[in-house]
């Protein structure tokens, strides 16, 4: 019996643990594949009675002209490129960078020292968050709403 | 990856204005779910992040993982 609990205990935790964190990844799913007045219907219900792929047709097919969502995804799309791609463009930079800075000489300390690792290095996002923050605030630029 | 979801930076600076030119696709998917009320079409495009970023997390670890420097 005691064995037996020791079996089943973890499998049953595993599957509370799943359980709970794959449901909102369903329910995203199922309301992805919804219409609008399923989604807004009571009781709520998991399986939809009519799924459609209509959303994602709005969202990937410009011919529709169904709104204007399709032609702001490509938009908005390359908007997320671009950041992700400058981001991980100065990641590179500042790594280069840092790793020329910390890499040991001949009579270097052995690893693990203090120096090996410059701690007072400043993260690359410091450099441009910290002077647009300064910049948006003296000439209120903030979103304050 | 993280930056591919950029969000907050944008709702405090710009609000994705000026004339949605700065609305990256996490802003969108705010937009369309919460301001629009599509709710539907709000996780379509979430659920198309995730792909996209489960996507690209394979492609940096079956292009760029080695496994010596695992070692």
């Amino acid at each position: 019996m005691r064995t037996l609990q020791r079996k089943i205990l973890p499998v049953l935790l595993v599957l509370l643990a799943l359980i709970l964190i794959y449901m909102p990844v369903a329910w995203l799913l199922i309301s992805s594949v919804s219409t609008r007045a399923e989604l807004l219907s009571t009781p709520i219900h998991w399986i939809p009675q009519a799924p459609t792929l209509k959303n994602y047709i709005d969202i990937l097919s410009p011919s529709q002209g169904v709104s204007e969502v399709a032609r702001t995804f490509r938009i908005t799309l390359g908007n997320s490129l671009i950041v992700a791609s400058s981001v991980d463009t100065r990641g590179t930079d500042a790594g280069i960078g840092r790793g020329l800075c910390s890499r040991p000489a001949a009579h270097a300390a052995p690893p693990g020292a203090a120096g090996r690792h410059p701690g007072h290095a400043h993260d690359p996002r410091d450099l441009v968050v910290i002077p647009m923050y300064l910049f948006a605030t003296r000439f209120g630029l903030f979103n304050t709403r | 990856m993280e930056a591919f979801r950029a969000f907050d930076i944008i709702y405090v600076i710009t609000n994705g204005g000026p004339a949605f030119g700065t609305v990256t696709i996490s802003f969108l998917t705010y937009l369309e779910t919460f301001s629009y009320g599509h709710v539907g079409r709000g996780a379509a495009l979430s659920f198309l992040i995730s792909l996209f970023t489960m996507v690209t997390a394979f492609l940096y670890i079956r292009f760029l993982y080695r496994p010596e420097e695992a070692m």
